[in-house]
């Protein structure tokens, strides 16, 4: 059971993808203007994390080392556009608002990453419970930084407005540079509370 | 598992193969299935833009709602030309081909039933560069078009000029810092104002 908890907590906090490994930074920067994005790539990438590691460990004595790289991908691949059909089928506005970013999961390294690293070495339990840390640990990050983006850039949350009317929003927040700022701060904020480092 | 077993190389694509063909057939099965939600909601996301356009508000509607609708009020004439004959109108809506920088920008143009005030102009594709040239779809500029004539004194038709540049009542000031985008659209909504001259008129 340890391991289990192990695995899935390395991924959500101890070894966060985004603040420790650094993975996964550029859609963590791209779809982070409102929270119900990050809200639909998290689940997209927790899915797809949770059901590649799962794979991959299923096969993981049977998948020849030559063409092993290539096999993940092509898994890794099938699960990307099968959730990014069910996001045409079934919530077609965030299709259209997440647009190249659900396809471009295929090459988001948190995922090759993990598969690599842990799903080929470990059982399938444990490999689905370090996708869904991984997962969650991105989704959280996501999060985090969309409801700062959101509320501060929009004055809105999830949709609604949040801030009072006559509240003058930070435009910056919501643009490009606005999200490198956050990131960075938030990084080291991970940092120093885990290492105590003064960075 | 782990030391490189060259000389079964014929194995190994094999097996990549399989799988491969594997997860073709899963996606290919998903895709047949779900592919009758997919094509209704691409079609009501591009009815959506012009129901909204003519004044029908599609706020809090499905896919098949949306359709019903468009199905309800739209007859489509020659030359590709929707009437719409709800309410707020009757209104012709003059399809906008038009060439971005990127690619093809897609709208309407809706006219009211005098044949030469535009009701408003709706955009349903565009793939141009975010923050500049896709503002061609934004609120803000599809605005400057609303209740516009098309026709003015001495002949002169409506223009889109450059950012900033409109001085003359037949000009309207297109998008700052993209000026291929500005010009495709320019030339785009020029073609469809030829045929709201031509099929429209007073009615």
């Amino acid at each position: 059971m340890s391991r289990l908890r192990d695995a899935f907590l390395d991924g959500l906090w101890r070894e966060n993808p985004v603040f420790w490994q650094v993975l996964g930074i550029c859609s963590a920067l791209a779809v982070t203007t409102r929270v119900e994005n990050a809200l639909y790539m998290g689940a997209a990438v927790t899915v797809v994390a949770m059901g590649s590691n799962m794979m991959v460990s299923l096969l993981r004595r049977f998948i020849p080392r030559d063409v092993r790289l290539m096999v993940e991908m092509v898994i890794i691949a099938g699960f990307v556009a099968l959730f990014d059909l069910y996001l045409k089928a079934f919530s077609y506005p965030m299709s259209q608002q997440l647009g190249p970013y659900v396809g471009l999961i295929v090459t988001n390294c948190i995922i090759l990453g993990r598969t690599e690293a842990f799903a080929l070495k470990n059982g399938v339990m444990e490999s689905v419970a370090d996708g869904l840390g991984n997962g969650l640990g991105y989704s959280a990050v996501l999060v985090v930084i969309a409801v700062i983006r959101e509320v501060g850039g929009s004055g809105t949350f999830l949709g609604h407005q949040v801030l009072p009317a006559g509240a003058q929003p930070m435009r910056v927040l919501v643009a490009a540079p606005g999200a490198f700022i956050i990131m960075s701060l938030l990084a080291w904020a991970f940092q120093y509370m885990k290492e105590g480092r003064r960075v | 598992m782990t030391e490189i077993e060259s000389g079964n190389i014929l194995k190994s694509l094999s097996f990549l193969g399989v799988v491969v063909l594997l997860t073709m057939g899963a996606l290919a099965w998903t895709h047949t299935s779900w592919s009758k939600r997919i094509l209704t909601n691409e079609s009501a996301s591009r009815h959506k833009a012009i129901l909204e356009g003519v004044g029908v508000s599609t706020r809090g509607m499905d896919s098949n709602a949306i359709e019903y609708m468009f199905t309800k009020h739209f007859r489509s004439g020659s030359g590709g030309i929707l009437r719409y004959t709800g309410p707020g109108g009757p209104l012709s809506c003059y399809p906008i081909r038009a060439r971005g920088l990127w690619g093809p920008i897609e709208g309407w143009l809706i006219m009211e039933p005098d044949g030469h005030t535009i009701h408003s102009v709706v955009i349903t594709h565009q793939e141009e560069t975010p923050g500049l040239g896709a503002e061609v779809a934004s609120p803000s500029f599809l605005a400057r078009f609303r209740g516009r004539s098309i026709v003015y004194a001495g002949g002169r038709r409506l223009a889109v000029v450059k950012a900033g540049q409109a001085r003359a009542e037949y000009e309207i000031d297109g998008i700052s810092g993209a000026t291929l985008t500005t010009r495709g659209f320019g030339q785009g909504l020029d073609s469809a104002m030829s045929m709201a001259l031509k099929y429209g008129g007073s009615r």
